[in-house]
C-alpha cells in the first residue's frame, strides 16, 4: 500500500468512532499491551482529549453552563462537523459559533450561541494584530472642514458581536466565581470588544451606538455617520445627532479603540 | 553552519512560565518555543516573545510541518514560519518526523511515519525543499510512536540517519522519546542511539512521560525519571557537548522545580564530562 492510502487509512481511523480493522491489519501486534486497539487508542483518544482542550481553552464559560457531558458532546460533533485545516491550534476553536448556528441541536438555542459568539470574540481580540492607539489630542489638530470626511481606523482588536443578556450574565457570574444561573432570558445584546494592551474588554453597545460603530468600522466617513444618526432619530435635529456622534467618538477614542484618523480623498 | 551548536541547557517558554522569567534573570542558557504557539497576529504572545528574546537566545520547535505527510507542503504554514525564524533570530529550527493530517485536515498529533523506502524518499525531498525555503537547515526529532507498521523496511534510527544524510539536515534527539518508543516496541534504547549519526545531533530534549502498565506516553506533565536521566547521561558520555533542555507541558509545577532540573542535568553532564576527562 502506499505512503498516501496507508496515511487515509490511519486517519480516517482516528476520525471514525471504530477504527478500521484494515488499518489494524498493517500494524505490527503490540509488545505488551493486550491488542493494538489498546495503543492505537492513544491516537484515536488522544485526538478527542485534545479537541477538548482547545474548546475548553477558548470556552471555559460554555463548557461550564453546558456542563462536562453536553460539553463533551458538543466536542465530539464540532470534531466531526468541522474538523481542524488549521496548522496552528490556536484557531481550531474559531468556528464554533458558525457550527452552533448551523446545528439542529443548538441553533435555537440562543444562549449557547450567544456565550460561544462572546467567548470566541474574546479570544480573538486578545491575540489580534497590535496597532498604536491615536490619541484623542489628534481630533482637536483636525480643521473643521475637514471632520465630514473623516475617516477611522479601528484596532484590529475591536470586534462588534452580537449575543444575548444570559450569555453575558454567565460570562460575568463566572468571573466572579458565582454559578451560572439556570434561568434564561434570551434577549440580544449588543456588545463591542476590543482589547487595551493585553486586556480584554468589552461594554453593551445601545442601538444607536451599534449601527455607527460598525459603520465607522467598515470604513464609512463622519459625515455620513451623522446621517445616518439623523435619519435613524427624524424627531431630533442635526446638531443634536452630531453631539451624540462625537459623544461616540470621543468614548471610543478613550478607550483606545482607534488607531487612525484622516480625512478621505475626494 | 556547522552541525556542532555553543553548547547550553535550556527549557521550554510555556505562559505559566512569563512572570518569573520576566521578574528576574534565570539560570537558562536558552528558551526553546513552540513556533505555532507565536505563530498569532499580536497581543500577549508577541509581546511576551519579544520581552524574553532580548534577554535570552532562543530556539524555535514546530509541531506542524507535517514533514512526512503524504500532503503537498503547505507554503503559507512555511511562510508564517520564516517570518517568525526573522523575528526571533533562533539558533535552532526543529520539527518532527511525524505527519499530522492528510486530505487538509490536522489532527494536532505526531502521527507515525511509516519507514519506507517510499516515506524515506518523500521525507528527503520535502525536508530538502523546506530547508531551501527557510535559507537555512533544520532539525528533525525523533517521535514517541505507540503503534509501527508491519510493512516497515528499516528501523527508525536508521531511517533518521538516512533522512539527515541525504538532506543535509540536522537531528533533534529526545531521549525520553527513544525511552518511550523503545519500551512500546521492545527494542534496545541505547542500540537505537548507537545508531544515531552524532555529529548531525544539535540538540536534545528530555522530558516526562506517564506509564500505562503496558505502554508508555510522551505526556510531559511529569518530571524526568531516572531511567530518562540514566538514558541522557548515556548520550552525554558517548556523543559529547550538545545543547539540552526540558519539556514541560502540563501538570506545571512551581518555576524553582523545573530550574531544579535543570541543574540536575548540568550535574549529571558535568559528571559525564568529568569522567571523560
Amino acid at each position: 500500500m502506499k505512503l498516501a492510502e496507508i496515511q487515509s487509512l490511519f486517519q480516517e481511523s482516528v476520525l471514525a468512532d471504530e477504527p478500521s480493522l484494515g488499518l489494524f491489519a498493517m500494524l505490527r501486534p503490540p509488545v505488551r499491551a493486550e491488542n493494538i486497539a489498546e495503543t492505537f487508542g492513544v491516537y484515536h483518544d488522544g485526538f478527542r482529549l485534545r479537541m477538548a482542550e482547545y474548546l475548553s481553552n477558548d470556552y471555559p464559560v460554555l463548557r461550564e453552563a453546558l456542563g462536562d457531558e453536553l460539553f463533551g458532546a458538543l466536542v465530539e460533533a464540532y470534531a466531526k462537523g468541522r474538523p481542524s485545516t488549521f496548522r496552528n491550534a490556536r484557531w481550531v476553536g474559531a468556528g464554533l459559533p458558525a457550527f452552533l448556528r448551523a446545528s439542529p441541536l443548538f441553533a435555537s438555542d440562543r444562549f449557547v450561541v450567544g456565550l460561544a459568539v462572546l467567548e470566541a470574540a474574546l479570544a480573538r481580540s486578545f491575540d489580534a494584530a497590535d496597532a498604536a492607539e491615536l490619541p484623542i489630542e489628534t481630533l482637536g489638530r483636525i480643521p473643521e472642514e475637514d471632520w465630514p470626511r473623516l475617516r477611522f481606523g479601528f484596532h484590529p482588536g475591536v470586534l462588534v458581536v452580537d449575543s444575548t443578556q444570559d450569555a453575558l450574565a454567565a460570562y460575568e457570574a463566572v468571573q466572579a466565581g458565582e454559578p451560572v444561573a439556570a434561568a434564561r432570558d434570551g434577549d440580544e445584546v449588543a456588545l463591542v470588544v476590543w482589547r487595551r494592551e493585553f486586556d480584554v474588554n468589552y461594554r453593551i453597545l445601545d442601538d444607536r451606538e451599534r449601527i455607527v460603530v460598525t459603520q465607522a468600522m467598515a470604513g464609512a466617513v463622519f459625515g455620513d455617520v451623522c446621517a445616518t444618526l439623523a435619519f435613524a432619530s427624524p424627531e431630533r435635529d442635526d446638531g443634536e445627532m452630531a453631539r451624540l456622534a462625537g459623544g461616540f467618538l470621543v468614548r471610543w477614542f478613550a478607550d483606545g479603540m482607534i488607531v487612525g484618523a484622516a480625512p478621505a480623498s475626494e | 553552519m556547522t552541525a556542532k551548536n555553543p553548547r547550553g541547557f535550556g527549557l521550554g517558554l510555556r505562559p505559566i512560565y512569563y512572570p518569573e522569567i520576566l521578574e528576574s534573570p534565570q539560570p537558562v542558557d536558552w528558551f526553546e518555543i513552540i513556533s505555532e504557539n507565536y505563530m498569532v497576529p499580536g497581543g500577549r504572545p508577541m509581546a511576551m516573545l519579544d520581552r524574553i528574546r532580548a534577554d535570552y537566545p532562543m530556539r524555535m520547535h514546530g509541531v506542524s510541518l507535517s514533514l512526512a505527510s503524504a500532503d503537498p507542503l503547505d507554503f503559507d504554514y512555511l511562510r508564517a514560519l520564516k517570518r517568525l525564524i526573522a523575528r526571533v533570530e533562533p539558533e535552532l529550527v526543529s520539527d518532527h518526523l511525524a505527519w499530522t493530517g492528510v486530505h487538509g485536515l490536522n489532527l494536532h498529533d505526531l502521527l507515525p511515519a511509516p519507514l519506507t523506502r517510499e516515506s524515506l524518499g518523500h521525507c528527503v525531498e520535502r525536508a530538502s525543499r523546506v530547508q531551501d525555503f527557510l535559507g537555512r537547515r533544520i532539525a528533525l526529532e525523533n517521535p514517541s510512536t505507540y503503534v509501527a507498521f508491519a510493512g516497515d523496511e528499516m528501523g527508525e534510527a536508521e531511517f533518521l540517519a538516512e533522512l539527515a544524510r541525504r538532506a543535509d539536515c540536522l537531528l533533534l534527539l529526545d531521549v525520553n522519546n527513544v525511552y518511550v518508543s523503545a519500551f512500546n516496541h521492545g527494542f534496545d534504547a541505547r542500540a537505537y542511539l548507537d545508531r544515531l549519526p552524532r555529529e548531525r545531533v544539535a540538540q536534545i530534549h528530555v522530558a516526562g512521560h506517564s506509564h500505562k502498565r503496558t505502554y508508555i506516553v510522551d505526556t510531559h506533565d511529569h518530571p524526568v525519571c531516572d531511567d530518562v536521566w540514566s538514558l541522557f547521561s548515556y548520550v552525554w558520555r558517548t556523543f559529547g557537548l550538545i545543547p539540552a533542555m526540558i519539556e514541560r507541558d502540563d501538570r506545571f509545577p512551581p518555576f524553582s522545580e523545573l530550574l531544579d532540573e535543570l541543574r540536575h542535568m548540568r550535574a549529571l553532564a558535568a559528571a559525564e564530562e568529568k569522567a571523560r576527562a
